[in-house]
């Protein structure tokens, strides 16, 4: 939740699917500050007053989260991190831990901009090795 | 002898001599000292360690009267220099007011084992706090182990300038809350014999112990697969070496033992 679109720029060449967006142009009451230019996901609504807001085609930001291998983290723990995290099941959370041991990281998932730099803190809240990269970087 | 987690009832049981607990508080505790010393909180009160002194020093292939075999800051400097450390004028809850006195920390070890701490020095008494930098951008630690606890959120070669600086100063405090909370919680749970982990609470256990090792990798220098074969193998350091070494085995060993059960339980 932190960022927003001010960073943008980064990921701008990426011409993949675009979606509805919302984005909100002015600081909306009860908001703070931190959600001015942030871009939010039109797929449950979201109560803003109709002055401040615009609709309009963008495209969605390819942020990926990358985990690096690290000799100190247990594999065990990796993959409980990953299981216990995103979700994701006993195959698939061992797959992505084995990939960052082998090959010095792996993309453990992929999203907004938002949304993986919240990701990134969960991860180093974890004690993982995590970074945000732009996906067409 | 320690006997590693298994799963019992709503929770995770292991069994740990009271000077094995001592010693994963008293480096919970030194954690809770370098994440202090990076924003300025002060410590909580942690409930006093059980059990004596290091008697079992032997046990960990250690000589109990051993000198410190490096100089680094003395604990009573150290006091001194988290004493000093001001707490911010904001602050009005009446506990913070009254731990800004670092002389009776609870749970600060016996004089014989204080040098053994000394030794370790797990704590940067020379880090600053970042407390008062400029809300827009903060640095990265300069404490490598603090570094390793608190990296940045966006690697070198895909940020923009200023750009980890402008990701820290908006999430740091954040994560340093996290941890704290969380090494707090373990030396709680520690505390209490025998040792048992609530099912809810054992990812933040886990991940308090992570942190443990973290730092404790760090000081021992282990950076690559070989540096933690190195170190876990080899037998032929100075004593501080090899304790610290130790303790990064047996902190390690009860990561992975809850794990186990862990995702035997899922």
């Amino acid at each position: 939740m932190l960022g927003g679109a001010r960073t943008a720029p980064a990921c701008s060449a990426y011409s993949g699917q675009s979606r509805e967006v919302v984005i909100l142009t002015a600081r909306c009451a009860g908001c703070g500050p931190r959600l001015e230019g942030m871009i939010v996901a039109t797929s449950a609504p979201v109560a803003v007053p109709e002055e401040a807001t615009r609709t309009e085609r963008a495209p969605e930001l390819p942020y990926l989260l990358v985990v690096w291998d690290d000799p100190v983290n247990l594999m065990s723990y990796v993959a409980f991190v990953f299981r216990a995290y995103f979700g994701y099941d006993a195959a698939r959370a061992e797959e992505l831990m084995l990939q960052v041991h082998r090959e010095g990281q792996a993309v453990v998932a992929s999203g907004s901009r938002e949304r993986i730099e919240a990701d990134v803190v969960a991860m180093h809240e974890y004690g993982l090795q995590a970074t945000l990269r732009c996906g067409d970087a | 002898m320690a006997r590693g987690f298994r799963h019992l009832g709503s929770g995770y049981v292991a069994e740990l001599d009271p000077a094995e607990a001592r010693l994963v508080i008293t480096l919970a505790r030194d954690v809770l000292q370098m994440l202090s010393n990076r924003d300025g909180a002060p410590l909580i009160e942690v409930p006093q360690p059980r059990g004596g002194r290091f008697e079992k020093l032997a046990d960990w292939g250690i000589e109990a009267d051993g000198a410190p075999g490096r100089h680094r800051a003395t604990r009573r400097e150290r006091r001194r220099r988290h004493g000093s450390l001001a707490v911010p004028d904001a602050v009005s809850e009446p506990e913070r007011e009254s731990s800004g006195a670092a002389e009776d920390l609870p749970g600060e070890p016996e004089p014989a084992e204080d040098r053994w701490w000394e030794a370790l020095g797990l704590v940067d008494p020379t880090e600053e706090t970042q407390a008062d930098e400029p809300a827009p951008r903060r640095r990265a630690p300069q404490d490598p182990a603090l570094a390793r606890l608190l990296p940045d959120l966006i690697a070198d070669a895909d940020a923009e300038d200023g750009e980890a600086e402008r990701l820290r100063a908006l999430t740091e405090d954040g994560i340093v809350a996290s941890k704290r909370s969380g090494l707090e919680e373990a030396v709680r749970l520690l505390a209490v014999d025998p040792l048992r982990i609530p099912e809810a609470e054992a990812p933040r256990f886990g991940a308090a112990l992570n942190d443990i090792r973290l730092v404790l990798a760090e000081r021992l220098g282990i950076h690559t697969e070989e540096d933690a074969r190195r170190v876990t193998e080899d037998g032929d350091t100075d004593e501080v070496s090899h304790f610290m070494a130790v303790l990064y085995s047996f902190v390690s060993w009860l990561q992975e033992s809850l794990m186990t059960a862990l995702l035997k339980r899922r």
